[in-house]
Formats: structure tokens, C-alpha cells, sequence
């Protein structure tokens, strides 16, 4: 089936710039940040990166889909040696002095994790001429962060660009460490993003990138060490935390404004056993509450949020915040109230004592 | 005494002095992805300082043969793939079939094993010369910087989501950069390096 030009210029749109491999989806990043310093290493590094990612997935497409994944993963990384070896001798006779500098970072690259992750996300789920079709697409999304990266580095740190000298003045040598690599790709990763923004207003390369799971992760219990007011992520579960959180401090402030004192020693008991009764089934209805809560969150983890539902959401937070604030304000007003009767029945009670005594006197 | 001062001097070191995903971006990728989905992380570190620690280890033992230490760069390469897959079969049929653990953890174990950090270690061993023990100290030390590098992102992460004064343009992976950037200078300040910006 030959596919037909619009779906051809998509398809290279999302997977090289769209879902950038480097820029959006955060993957191959230690090669580029550590060999990407020139622009004759990043020549290097991307032909070395386009050959491995083209022979595996083909390879994988056209053998590995009977494969069991755990054996899959072994695999790739052996390929990639393999396949290290002719580029490195090529290399070591077309620019000895550069493959030198490529060091232990040129083989690094048969674990890339962007191999891995291609390979597994598309090679063994699709033909062998869809997944060339990607290897190469994400190869030239690859090698155009690659080169760009590299050029710029080298014109910044060295002052050079494929070593010719350009007299600059001033030469920050610092942008050649990972940092000016991670900085480059920020700068890179937004520039083409506002440029995507403008001409494919329905891109999102924001979603490669998923940071729904954030939240969900059980370093929150660490949460409290840094930052105890830190949850803006929690939507569904704040909202059933927070309403019996409201009904367990309003509920017995109620009944004691209601109650009068003489009775409150009477039911001491009777609550006593009600509070134990009430205790009992909560755990239950806890836990049946929070298993459907469960399966719930996971469906909504996988699907990209769209506008109206991030609205939503942020909706949600703006109730869940002037809800939040009128509970403090009603704690508040409650605990007036209880320190207004405790006074009051403080000076009816001092009152009353000299009355008693008075009283007594009087009999006796 | 020197042992054990070699062993937490070299852990200390590429945990610390020398990040080594700050100051030489190895197992970045892997530390990004990572601290947007954390749940998995304990699991996952155990795994990486397992193998970083055993990998490292046996590559330092293979280096005392004369014919290993003969080796090109993409023989040692090489050899410490297959010791790698190696460690990764053996811990990979353990885990599926005797601790019949869930495919997630199966799944786990293969990033865990096939890193750019992960398999790095022994090319710093070997490039350094050390002993028994500061590969050892080298490879827990590999897998701290991992977990430091993943809890120091997530962080920050989670700050750059609640900010809502970023521009639109550098919100998701640009701001992760940048913030990843600044983590890195900082962690470059430590190794005591010129930077002359």
C-alpha cells in the first residue's frame, strides 16, 4: 500500500519534530549531552545513531515479534555492539582524531535507550516497511537536534565551527560540560515548540512527555519532609478526603452547641459505644470506596488531557480552594463558639457558686 | 581502614563529587523519564545498583587477565555488553520464575540492566584503574547518584507543573531542561572544574 503524500509529510511531521526522540520525548539524551561538543563528533555520533536504530528495527520487525520481550531487550544491546564495530573502523580511518575523542561514549550508544524504545513501541507491532519508515523518520528528528546542538556548542564554546576558527572574543568553554547541553536543548526544545505552536496549532508535542503520573508516586510520604502544603495535583481523592475530614469536626461540635452539660454526662456512654460502633465499619467503607477509585485513576493516567478537560480541572482546584477556605473559615466560627460557651458557662457557674453558699448559710 | 575509606570515598564520589548523570549525563535519559513516573523508582534503583555494583565488579576481576587488558576500546565494549546480558538472564530468570514476580517488575529489570550508567561503569573502572574495591564503592555509588538525581528532578518537576507564570512555549520538556541544566552546574560546581563562563 503506498501511503499518499499528506499522510507521508504528517507522519515525518510528528515523529521529527512532533514527537521529537530528543526535544519532546526526552530519550537518547546521554550520548548528545556528552559527545555533542563539535560538529564533526555530532556527525559522528548521528550517523553511528541512524545505522543502529534503521538495522535493529528492520531486524526486530522482520524476527523479533515471536520474541519474548524480556529476551528482546538483550538483543538490541548486543546488535548494537555488533554494529558498533564496522562504524567505529570507519571512522577510525576517515577521522582518527575524533573517533579518539568519542571515547567510551560511541559505544555507550548500543544501550540508547532510544533503540529500546522504538523498537518495542513500534518495530514488533507493525511491517517491516512502516517500522524503516520510522526508524528513519525519528533518525532525521535525531540527527536534526544532533547537528544543531553540535554546531552551536562548538560555535559557543570553542569559538569554531568544523575547526575553522571564527575570532570571537569571548569563548565559554563551560557550554562544552553536559550543563550547556541540557541548556541548548531547553532553549532548542522551546523554540521549536512556539514555532509548532504557530503553524500546527493542534501538535502538542507537550503530551510525549507525560507528566500525569507525578502525583501518583509514593514519594509523597517524603512530601512532608520538603514541603507540607505541596498537593495540587490530587483531584478526585482530595475531594472524598476533605468532605468526611468536614463532617468529623462539624458533626460534635454541633451536637455539644446543641446538648445541653447535664445531658452530655448522661450520654457519655451511649457515645462512647456509638463512636466504637462508628469506627468499626469506616475501614470497611474506606477501602470499598477506594478500590473502584483505583481502576478509576488508570484509564485517566493513559489518555492525554485535552483543554476542556484541563479547564475542568483547574475549575475543580478554584471550587476545591474556596471550599477549603470556607471550612477553615467555619472551623474557625465553631471554635469561637465553643470558646464563647465555655465562658459563658464559666461565669453562670462562678455566679451561681456564691449563691449556693449563701443558700447553705442560710440552712444551716 | 583503607578498604573501607576507598570503597565510600569512590561511593561518595560518583554519588556526589562527581554525579554522574549532572557532571557526565550518563543514564540522563533514563533519570528524566524516571522522575515524571517515580513510582517505580526504589524498585528500579535497587535494580541499578545491583547490576551497576556486579557488573563493575566482575569487569574489574576480567581486567586482571592479560588478554582482556589487551583489549580495544570495542573489545572491552564488547565484553562488557555480554557480561552485562549475561547478569541480566540470570537476574531476569530469577526474578520471573523463582520469585514469579509481575511482568511490570520483568520489564523494570531491563531498563534497569541496559543504561548508558549501567554500562559506563566499567569503562570508568577501567579508564581509572581501580581496585576491587572502589568498583564496588564506584558501582552503589552509580546507583545513589540515580536515586539523587531522580528525587532532585522530581522536585523540581513537580514545582515547574504547579508554576503557572512559565510561558507557554517552555512549559513540559523545556523547562525540564533548563531545570536539569541548572541541577547540572550545580553539580559541576562540586568537581571543582573551570567552567570560565
Amino acid at each position: 500500500m503506498a501511503e499518499p503524500k499528506g499522510s507521508l509529510k504528517k507522519r515525518i511531521l510528528s515523529s521529527a519534530l512532533i514527537k521529537n526522540p530528543i526535544l519532546f520525548e526526552a530519550v537518547g539524551l546521554s550520548p548528545v549531552l556528552a559527545m555533542t561538543v563539535s560538529l564533526k563528533s555530532s556527525i559522528i555520533l548521528a550517523v553511528a545513531s541512524c545505522v543502529e536504530l534503521v538495522f535493529i528495527e528492520f531486524f526486530a520487525s522482520l524476527a523479533l515479534k515471536k520474541v519474548k520481550r524480556w529476551l528482546r531487550m538483550p538483543i538490541y544491546a548486543l546488535l548494537g555492539v555488533l554494529l558498533n564495530l564496522p562504524v567505529f573502523a570507519f571512522f577510525n580511518y576517515v577521522a582518527p582524531n575524533e573517533s579518539l575523542y568519542a571515547g567510551i561514549f560511541l559505544p555507550l550508544i548500543a544501550v540508547n535507550s532510544l533503540i529500546a524504545l522504538h523498537c518495542e513501541r513500534y518495530a514488533v507491532k507493525h511491517s517491516v516497511k512502516s517500522s524503516l519508515a520510522d526508524a528513519i523518520f525519528a533518525s532525521l528528528g535525531y540527527v536534526f537536534v544532533i547537528l544543531l546542538v553540535g554546531t552551536i556548542r562548538e560555535i559557543i564554546g570553542s569559538g569554531t565551527i568544523y575547526d575553522v576558527d571564527l575570532h570571537f572574543p569571548v569563548k565559554l568553554s563551560g557550554m562544552l560540560l553536559p550543563f550547556g547541553g541540557f541548556l541548548i536543548l531547553g532553549f532548542l526544545a522551546a523554540v521549536v515548540k512556539a514555532i509548532l505552536a504557530r503553524t500546527v496549532p493542534d501538535a502538542h508535542p507537550e503530551r510525549a512527555f507525560s507528566m500525569q503520573e507525578i502525583s501518583q508516586s509514593h514519594l509523597d510520604s517524603f512530601k512532608s519532609l520538603v514541603d507540607t502544603e505541596f498537593n495540587p495535583y490530587a483531584d478526585e481523592e482530595d475531594e472524598t478526603e476533605t468532605v468526611p475530614r468536614m463532617k468529623k469536626s462539624a458533626k460534635p461540635k454541633k451536637e455539644k452547641a446543641e446538648k445541653p452539660k447535664s445531658e452530655k454526662a448522661k450520654s457519655k456512654k451511649p457515645k462512647a459505644e456509638k463512636v466504637k460502633a462508628e469506627k468499626a465499619p469506616k475501614p470497611k467503607k474506606e477501602k470499598k470506596e477506594k478500590k473502584p477509585k483505583k481502576s478509576a485513576a488508570k484509564p485517566e493516567q493513559k489518555k492525554p488531557l485535552s483543554l476542556e478537560e484541563t479547564a475542568k480541572l483547574e475549575e475543580r482546584r478554584e471550587h476545591r480552594a474556596v471550599r477549603d477556605s470556607y471550612l477553615l473559615d467555619f472551623d474557625e466560627i465553631l471554635s469561637d463558639l465553643d470558646a464563647y460557651k465555655k465562658a459563658h458557662e464559666e461565669t453562670t457557674a462562678s455566679e451561681e457558686a456564691p449563691k449556693d453558699t449563701e443558700k447553705g448559710g442560710d440552712t444551716k | 581502614m583503607t578498604v573501607i575509606s576507598s570503597l565510600f570515598s569512590t561511593a561518595f564520589l560518583a554519588c556526589l563529587l562527581q554525579n554522574l548523570i549532572f557532571t557526565g549525563g550518563y543514564g540522563a535519559d533514563e533519570a528524566l523519564r524516571m522522575s515524571a513516573k517515580p513510582r517505580q523508582l526504589f524498585p528500579l534503583s535497587l535494580f541499578i545498583i545491583y547490576f551497576s555494583t556486579f557488573v563493575s565488579l566482575t569487569c574489574v576481576l576480567l581486567e586482571r587477565i592479560p588478554f582482556v587488558r589487551a583489549l580495544s576500546v570495542y573489545g572491552h565494549a564488547a565484553l562488557f555488553v555480554s557480561v552485562l546480558i549475561v547478569f541480566y538472564l540470570i537476574t531476569t530468570v530469577l526474578v520471573l520464575y523463582v520469585f514469579k514476580a509481575k511482568k511490570r517488575t520483568v520489564r523494570r529489570v531491563g531498563i534497569a540492566a541496559f543504561n548508558t550508567l549501567v554500562l559506563a561503569i566499567p569503562f570508568i573502572n577501567q579508564r581509572a584503574a581501580f581496585g576491587i574495591f572502589e568498583a564496588l564503592g564506584v558501582g552503589i555509588g552509580a546507583g545513589l547518584a540515580f536515586v539523587l538525581a531522580v528525587l532532585l528532578l522530581n522536585l523540581g518537576l513537580r514545582a515547574l507543573d504547579k508554576n503557572e507564570a512559565i510561558p507557554a512555549a517552555f512549559k513540559g520538556t523545556p523547562a525540564i531542561f533548563l531545570y536539569a541544566a541548572l541541577l547540572s552546574l550545580a553539580f559541576t560546581g562540586f568537581t571543582g572544574r573551570s567552567l570560565s563562563l
